[in-house]
């Protein structure tokens, strides 16, 4: 069994589609994530059973209506980030974001492929989160298959750091981005990565806190695509001290998400 | 019971940086994650032009170590194929043999196979294939090499009902294809989704699944949390069976 120090997870989902989020799945992602130590889950909303890679308004707002159905029935466990497509008009982003992260309590934003990151049409997006002070989590991969829609390189991520320095901006998908994809982003410091997806190759987390350093990698799952065990057992069998494990798995998100660092 | 894993590789892997232990190093590493016995196969021997030389490196190495169950890399396409298979069982003591059928480009359906399988069978030895070694997404640009597809295996197995096969690598979603051969087992070293364990024995059932946790490319950590799972998930029974039974009954036979 593992050590089962405490934990944030910063990239889940839920798939169960319709407009009140699933009683059963919430509850059986709670209970899982909580035999693995994990506290709190930030969720990035329904992103494939209810839209797609190029969601439509209605399609965003009832993703993001989710999400907060979610938060507001475990808001001791679930964290919600405001998903949004830049594609979408100016006007409805402000009102989304304004919906759901200033009324709703929402902490982030998230952005998956609807468009990529270097798109002229992510600047409100990102200047809503600077006004705001508040993390952009954006979906990268580095392929040379199974490519979807318009998926953004961890290159495009730190092109769109470089542009909003003051944003910080969270890398999704550290395997999947792999060493090229760190060294992108590793002069950009409002740049960080989760550890979610991809098959647990070893050594890659190590190689991230030593390009990074300890602050600026945080654990992540993908949820329910991959498993909370499996994701999060990689983090805590990695060849890294027991102090930067800790910065991994609570407090580098904490700080990020203002969570109480000090909360049980 | 100790937990025993299928799939462990000795020597290097060309890709990226990993973890490069001695046989002792190994050894210490995974007995001091619970592992009772390891099925050790040669990395190295995939690229070598001559995988003997992988082999050979490996188990000179390891040397009679009863912890490392030794796994033959063998390739058909070789003139010496054959002599090669003796060798490996006769004088290295390999107990099981390693096909990269897609490394070292020739079909399941390749007659030479056929003649392996029936070798391996007359020394209860079993065939593991590996279907992949790496996420295809994250292969290097000048060397993609696709995932051997299960079917070929389902077939292969079907026209060997007296022989025993491993699947090394396959995705929980190519498991439920495998369940029309029941002479064919996988391991867990690629299988994942919420619940990886339920998942997966709901689709190729309790019996057929083992433990491989592909060390050291992958974190062991990680594949031995797919069988760490919440209490009513999955029958302790089943986790047993998975953790140790399933690769003796398919080891022995």
């Amino acid at each position: 069994m593992q050590q089962r120090s405490r934990a944030i997870d910063v990239h889940t989902h839920l798939n169960t589609p319709g407009p009140q989020p699933s009683e059963e799945e919430l509850e059986r992602a709670i209970r899982t994530a909580r035999y693995y130590g994990i506290e709190r889950l930030v969720l990035l909303g329904n992103l494939t059973a209810m839209g797609g890679p190029d969601p439509s308004m209605a399609d965003v707002a009832a993703i993001n209506s989710h999400t907060l159905r979610a938060m507001a029935r475990y808001p001791e466990t679930y964290i919600g980030f405001c998903y949004v497509n830049p594609a979408h008009p100016v006007s409805f982003l402000r009102d989304e974001i304004d919906r759901c992260v200033v009324q709703g309590g929402m902490k982030g934003l998230k952005l998956w492929i609807a468009v990529k990151a270097t798109d002229p049409r992510l600047e409100p997006v990102m200047e809503a989160a600077a006004e705001l002070q508040i993390p952009v989590l954006h979906h990268a991969w580095y392929k040379q298959t199974v490519f979807i829609y318009n998926e953004s390189t961890p290159a495009e991520i730190a092109e769109l750091a470089r542009r909003f320095p003051e944003v910080p901006i969270v890398m999704a998908h550290l395997t999947g981005c792999g060493a090229r994809g760190v060294l992108d982003v590793a002069d950009r410091p409002n740049v960080y990565v989760d550890t979610s997806g991809g098959q647990p190759e070893s050594g890659i987390l190590e190689y991230a806190v030593g390009q990074l350093g300890p602050d600026r990698v945080l654990y992540g799952s993908d949820w329910p695509l991959r498993d909370f065990g499996v994701q999060i057992g990689r983090v805590r069998d990695a060849d890294l001290p027991a102090d930067v494990l800790e910065r991994l798995l609570w407090r580098n998100a904490a700080r990020l998400l203002r969570i109480e660092e000090d909360a049980p | 019971m100790k937990l025993i894993d299928v799939s462990v590789f000795g020597g290097s892997w060309p890709f990226r940086a990993h973890a490069r232990r001695t046989p002792e190093q190994l050894k210490a590493y995974l007995t001091a994650r619970g592992v009772g016995q390891a099925w050790l196969a040669s990395a190295s021997a995939v690229f070598y032009p001559d995988p003997m030389a992988g082999n050979e490196e490996l188990f000179a190495e390891t040397g009679e170590e009863p912890f490392f169950i030794k796994v033959a890399v063998i390739d058909v396409t070789l003139a010496t194929w054959e002599r090669d298979l003796t060798n490996c069982f006769e004088r290295l003591g390999c107990l099981a043999v390693k096909l990269f059928p897609n490394y070292h480009g020739y079909g399941l359906d390749d007659p030479r196979v056929l003649r392996l399988v029936a070798l391996c069978r007359e020394r209860r030895a079993p065939v593991c294939i590996q279907v992949r070694m790496m996420d295809e997404r994250g292969h290097h640009t000048l060397m993609k090499v696709p995932a051997v597809p299960v079917e070929q295996v389902v077939a292969l197995a079907q026209r060997a009902p007296g022989a025993r096969f491993l699947v090394c690598g396959a995705y929980q979603g190519e498991l439920h294809r495998l369940r029309e051969a029941g002479n064919v087992w996988a391991d867990l070293s690629f299988v994942e989704s919420g619940h990886t364990l339920r998942v997966a024995v709901n689709a190729l059932g309790a019996q057929r699944l083992v433990f491989g946790s592909h060390t050291p490319l992958h974190s062991f950590g990680a594949g031995a949390a797919k069988l760490d799972v919440p209490p009513g998930d999955v029958e302790p029974d089943t986790v047993r069976r998975i953790r140790a039974e399933n690769a003796l009954s398919l080891l022995r036979g």
